[in-house]
């Protein structure tokens, strides 16, 4: 394209008595200014006569990056005290310096930084007030849910019911081979190391009951929350944060549509329907999946199979996992709203959203799920 | 003003799906005008631009930037032509994890290598050079209204003085003292940096002020003259456009 050769910004120095003349020459650009800049520091680096002249007769083309490079090496030097002299500019030259007058940067205010210590300091700060703001936050929004879902029972014309169950299809039926296929997968594991470990008692053929119990109890209704939370919840995050940011939710408020009628509680109450659902497919499949494992290692027939799954389960041990999960999708649904209300703006606090939705809501669904272990032990169940 | 087409659009066919946009779509844009671009909402205006800008997939035609064929979003020809536009899209397109100070020196730092001191200083006289307060460096665009967004995203189209300045409705959103200090910038810019300017506007007041010449996007095709030949085009779309009330009112001078 261009011959860039010949237009290497260069200065030519010429010493007279008791004055230097620099020339600068060539393209002064923004896209030499890597080269040119270099030429101007080592300038101030030089030891100087009282008297300078720059001569820009040879200037081939200069634009704003060029012009403040030569106005701050002259500005510079006019400061450490030399007299200098700005000879030939032309009038691109003129027109442009006198844009850049006014404008000079105030090197103070570029130049404040804090010390490292302090900015960690600072940012401490700011976690642990936003941490105690994030709990504050989230107890209000949980306030504002309970009262419009009392609102939705005293009329429930307010309850969006064609939405709801789009929702269910959306969360629930599409989520349905995903479900399963990692239910399957994960009762074969189950299955294959509990029964490499009770081999070694001889006890193998109790590799069922472990299957059964864990499945039914704690694996089924945990993996199908985990999904759900990264499935849904994200997805949940990320549309009412873009929704926001368009000012649909602003729209919906001046339209006197109530966000948490419409956006809200439809999707709460979609996730709270179709987590018990999800994960009762989840508990089959994942029986499947030991059953598979168990018949071909332990030579047991499928018939044998159902009969000690049969005899293990309790039914109070199934309804532990299918009474957690409306709780569990309560939960997932309430974090993802809530962070998708929180997205101010910008493109990053989308991202940043839908990442605290998925962390905070797996981890609010393994800590509820916890106590209700305990609980349920403590009841006898 | 010597007459060089800096961009040169021939036989431009774009379509999405089965809707056609341009349909041998000719155009010269000459060296150092500002050229105005105004049409119907979805007569293809920022299509066009998309088009120049290998944004906008073209279907048949030629596309020459600065005698380069553009358009082909080819890696090596789009890097070289990069450094010679600037792009103020319609609303604003800030990239909105950065400062407005890192947002003006991305163009410098990762295009142009520029020392990263003189960036920072060069980033801050655009910045003032745009009518922005110094303080704004330091925000976020989410903490900028809608005209300082606007004059943020021209200060970073404007960071390395490219040599075609793209501006997508630059004026829409502003109020009318801005606009019209908006309208200086751009003037002096083209006079000092011989610039050339593409604008989609709708602003009459601007294209009055500004531009040199106007291409009309209507019936798929581009009627490109000055605004005084415009005004006696029969077109009836033409017509309604600078002789409907805002016209009238916009221009009146030039109709006497």
């Amino acid at each position: 394209m261009e011959k860039m050769t010949s237009h290497i910004p260069k200065i030519d120095i010429f010493s007279q008595k008791e004055m230097v003349i620099f020339k600068p020459n060539g393209l002064w650009n923004a896209k030499t200014a890597k080269v040119a800049e270099p030429l101007c520091t080592n300038i101030l680096a030089k030891a100087l006569p009282n008297h300078l002249v720059f001569d820009l007769a040879e200037l081939q083309q200069v634009d704003t990056s060029g012009v403040w490079l030569l106005h701050r090496t002259v500005q510079e030097l006019e400061y450490k005290g030399h007299q200098v002299e700005l000879r030939n500019q032309n009038r691109v030259f003129q027109t442009l310096l006198s844009r850049l007058d006014p404008y000079k940067p105030a090197f103070e205010k570029m130049h404040q930084r804090r010390s490292f210590f302090e900015e960690r300091l600072v940012e401490f700060g700011k976690t642990s007030v936003d941490l105690v703001f994030l709990i504050r936050d989230l107890i209000t929004f949980l306030g504002q849910i309970t009262v419009g879902v009392f609102l939705t029972f005293l009329q429930p014309c307010r309850l969006r019911i064609i939405s709801t169950i789009s929702h269910i299809e959306r969360f629930g039926v599409n989520a349905l081979p995903i479900v399963s296929l990692m239910s399957i997968s994960l009762g074969l594991v189950l299955a294959y190391q509990g029964e490499e470990q009770l081999r070694r008692f001889g006890a193998e053929i109790y590799t069922i009951n472990l299957v059964s119990i864990s499945v039914l109890r704690e694996v089924g209704i945990l993996i199908t929350a985990i999904l759900v939370a990264g499935r849904t919840g994200s997805a949940i995050t990320a549309q009412i944060g873009i929704m926001k940011i368009n000012q649909e939710v602003d729209a919906l408020n001046t339209l006197g549509l109530s966000p948490m009628d419409i956006l809200i509680i439809p999707r709460i109450l979609a996730l709270v329907i179709v987590m018990p659902l999800l994960a009762f497919v989840s508990d089959i499949a994942g029986l499947v999946g030991g059953g598979i494992m168990v018949i071909f290692s332990l030579d047991v027939s499928p018939q044998l199979y159902i009969h000690r799954v049969g005899e293990a389960v309790t039914m109070g041990g199934f309804w532990v996992g299918i009474l957690k999960a409306p709780l569990f999708g309560a939960i997932i649904g309430v974090v993802s709203c809530f962070e998708g209300m929180r997205v101010t703006g910008t493109a990053e606090s989308v991202g940043a959203s839908t990442t605290r939705s998925v962390v905070e809501g797996i981890f609010l669904v393994t800590l509820a799920d916890a106590l209700l272990s305990i609980f349920f032990s403590q009841i006898g169940i | 003003m010597n007459k060089v087409p800096i961009i040169s659009i021939r036989g431009l066919v774009t379509q999405f799906g089965k809707q056609v946009i341009h349909d041998h779509l000719e155009l010269d844009i000459l060296q150092g005008e500002i050229f105005g671009i105004v049409g119907g909402s979805g007569a293809g205006k920022s299509v066009l631009m998309g088009a120049i800008l290998g944004l906008v997939p073209i279907k048949k035609g030629k596309i020459t930037v600065l005698g380069m064929h553009a358009g082909s979003l080819e890696n090596i020809t789009r890097q070289h032509l990069q450094s010679h536009w600037g792009v103020l899209f319609q609303g604003g397109a800030l990239f909105s994890s950065l400062t407005v100070g890192e947002n003006i020196q991305v163009p410098m730092k990762d295009m142009e290598h520029m020392p990263e001191e003189l960036a920072r200083e060069m980033a801050f006289i655009k910045l003032k050079m745009v009518g922005l307060q110094e303080s704004d460096f330091f925000k976020y665009p989410s903490e900028l209204s809608g005209g300082m967004i606007k004059r943020a995203a021209l200060a970073r189209a404007l960071a390395v003085d490219p040599e075609i300045l793209f501006l997508d409705e630059p004026t829409a959103g502003l109020d009318p003292i801005s606009a019209a200090a908006f309208d200086d910038l751009i003037l002096t810019l083209r006079d000092t940096l011989n610039l050339t300017v593409v604008m989609v506007t709708h602003d009459l007041d601007s294209i009055k002020r500004l531009c040199d010449r106007v291409a009309v996007l209507v019936d798929k095709h581009a009627i490109v003259g000055t605004l005084k030949s415009l005004l006696n085009n029969d077109h009836a779309w033409i017509r309604e456009y600078f002789h409907g009330i805002r016209g009238r009112v916009a221009l009146a001078e030039l109709m006497e």
